[in-house]
């Protein structure tokens, strides 16, 4: 980290970067699919549902959104609570270790 | 005792029989506490109404909100309209404080009850504020339904010029009917037994104590007399296990002194009363010397007072003690944040528990036929999201910002827009999507018009579950029934052979990658699900 983060948006970003580089692995391991990494974010959710099915493809949408919400502040809303934010890294935990064995499959 | 509640108790009855004594008793408890202590007293008191074969209660006609106009109430300036698309699945509504979405659903319950529960128990000012200050003239809620058995309905509430709140007329009208009186909707009783809106407040009510939450929860389903039957029958086993032990409480000493006596009448007591069951007019007549009836009237209630016995006060200060105690630590743990959350997600988890276990099934708690299926849990994809704004002078207005139409066709456009996504990746997602937004579209269109057309919820989400490809679905959307699949080229081809065209690309896309240009086939589904949405009365 290059600067100390405020408390609350540290872990949310970590967590953000484990699944997208977890999904830029699963491209990487299928030919057809390689030019996948460099495409937008939203692409590569979209395109997770060809891959793995429709409720894989949408926790991850979903993780995706909630992590991306959570790593900025907004003027009216309150912080992520940190019940939430264990849920996320609970959740991308969970959802890296599938991405690998899926990638490795 | 509530209809619906009996004739429900009175079907698991019939379903699983209990003996005959025990249903008496029970439907005594159900009755009240007077028919239960003459019930267990022994009188035959004769059975509280409705017998075995089933009240039938007439259950009131399932209906689904169409859409819902308001001018001049509350936050609500010039018309505005709320449209939903009906059949079942999870609608919300959003939006900043102060944007007209509680006048919407205000409006609702006042059109169909005429009054306000939330002002209930507010001041004067509140029911004098309720007209819009930008259009204080004419107030109109006007509420479109489709009811199931009969079609369309619209139901009207107007005031006059500068009446007061409690001033107003209703009507309802079916589709080609003469306007009528509301009550030709029969949901008054239901409208009462089952509140229209939890408002806020309601909901914040409910999270006071767990025990508070559980009685709010039974009285808004309507279930308090049923918790208050089981009370009454609890109250009573209580009453007479207590009796039971200290009978056998004092039995030992009674025998010892049986024993000590040399008489002959007490060695009869004696084997009367040992063994697993005793032989209780035995013992009496050889006590008495006579033959008495089973029911001994005074002597016998005077008998067992005499056995009663108090419990002692040291026992008592420390069962009160512990009871004390007990109750400041779920106090404690109630009032806090942690303990509401945990409250509301058990009650969550145990329904998803119970899915798990039982899988699809009739709901527990309000008993609606299949309440518990996969689409439920899933209800959250399917959701409809609509956001209320409102801009100077009230006007307020409706925006769809999470339909499953355009929601799938905005990430099939985002796609096929994307130059850098790999060209044989986006032949295989885009007709996906696309194919979603179709689908969608006619499932919206099927409810609304299988609906319009008088049929049953239940009948209707079958023939969907049996549509399992887009060409039944189809087939169900456009012609009414899933057979006619035959049928949907040549309609879909009279609207335009480019329609047709589309359509069978979804068809195959599903299976192989699409062979044209995505973005083109995002344009085309598009103007599809349109024509579907905008063209099937």
């Amino acid at each position: 980290m290059p600067r100390r983060l405020g408390s609350g948006r540290g872990p949310p970003l970590l967590a953000r970067q484990a699944l997208e580089l977890a999904i830029a692995a699963l491209w990487a391991a299928r030919p057809q699919a390689a030019g996948l990494g460099s495409c937008s974010m939203r692409s590569q959710l979209l395109c997770l549902t060809a891959y793995l099915g429709q409720d894989t493809a949408t926790r991850a949408g979903y993780l995706s959104a909630a992590l991306s919400r959570a790593c900025h502040y907004h003027s009216y809303e309150l912080a992520p609570t940190a019940a939430e934010l264990t849920g996320w890294l609970d959740e991308a935990t969970d959802l890296v270790s599938l991405l690998r064995a899926r990638g490795q499959a | 005792m509530d209809d619906v509640l009996l004739d429900i108790v009175l079907k698991r009855l019939a379903e699983s029989p209990l003996a005959e004594q025990a249903t008496n008793v029970l439907l005594a408890a159900l009755d009240g506490e007077e028919s239960l202590s003459a019930q267990l007293g022994g009188q035959a008191g004769q059975r509280p109404a409705g017998d075995l074969a089933g009240v039938a209660s007439p259950r009131p006609a399932a209906a689904f909100l169409r859409s819902l106009t308001v001018s001049g109430f509350r936050g609500i300036g010039k018309p505005a309209t709320l449209s939903l698309a009906p059949g079942p699945g999870l609608t919300l509504v959003v939006g900043r404080n102060g944007s007209g979405k509680s006048s919407f659903a205000e409006a609702l319950e006042v059109l169909l009850t005429g009054e306000l529960r939330r002002w209930e128990k507010l001041s004067a000012v509140w029911h004098q504020g309720w007209r819009s200050m930008h259009q204080p003239e004419d107030a109109e809620i006007t509420a479109e339904f489709l009811v199931q058995g009969t079609g369309a309905a619209t139901a009207q509430r107007t005031w006059p010029k500068g009446a007061d709140f409690t001033k107003s007329s209703a009507s309802v009208q079916f589709a080609g009917e003469k306007r009528t009186g509301l009550q030709r909707l029969d949901w008054s009783k239901a409208l009462a037994d089952y509140r229209p809106f939890l408002s806020h407040s309601e909901l914040e009510a409910f999270f006071g104590s767990p025990s508070g939450l559980y009685e709010l929860l039974a009285s808004v389903l309507g279930l308090e007399d049923l918790s208050s039957a089981a009370a009454r029958l609890a109250q009573a086993r209580k009453l007479r296990e207590s009796a039971l032990s200290d009978v056998k409480k004092a039995l030992p000493e009674l025998l010892g002194r049986l024993r000590s006596t040399g008489d002959e009448r007490a060695t009869a007591c004696q084997d009367a009363l040992t063994g697993r069951t005793w032989d209780l007019a035995a013992a009496q007549s050889a006590a008495t010397g006579a033959r008495v009836a089973a029911d001994g009237g005074e002597l016998d209630r005077l008998r067992r007072l005499a056995q009663l016995t108090a419990p002692a006060e040291d026992e008592a200060r420390e069962a009160a003690a512990a009871l004390r105690h007990a109750a400041a630590g779920l106090e404690a743990v109630a009032g806090s944040p942690a303990g509401r959350a945990r409250a509301l997600a058990g009650l969550l988890s145990m329904a998803l528990e119970h899915h798990d276990a039982h899988g699809d099934g009739d709901c527990p708690v309000c008993g609606r036929p299949a309440a518990l299926t996969g689409q439920w849990r899933q209800a959250t994809e399917a959701a409809a999201i609509l956001e209320v704004t409102r801009r100077p002078a009230s006007a307020v207005e409706v925006r769809a910002c999470l339909d499953p139409v355009q929601q799938a066709l905005r990430d099939a456009g985002a796609l096929a827009a994307d130059h850098s996504v790999p060209a044989e990746v986006a032949a295989r997602v885009v007709p996906g999507l696309c194919r979603t937004a179709v689908e969608a579209a006619f499932t919206e269109t099927i409810w609304r018009r299988q609906l319009s057309a008088g049929r049953g919820h239940a009948e209707i989400e079958a023939a969907l579950e049996a549509a399992t490809s887009l060409n039944l679905l189809a087939g169900l959307a456009l012609t009414g029934d899933a057979a006619n699949g035959g049928q949907v080229l040549p309609r879909l081809n009279a609207w335009g052979r480019r329609f047709a065209d589309t359509f069978q690309a979804l068809n195959k896309g599903a299976h192989a990658a699409h062979a044209g240009d995505p973005g083109q086939l995002v344009g085309d589904a598009r103007k599809l699900a349109e024509m579907i949405r905008g063209s099937l009365p």
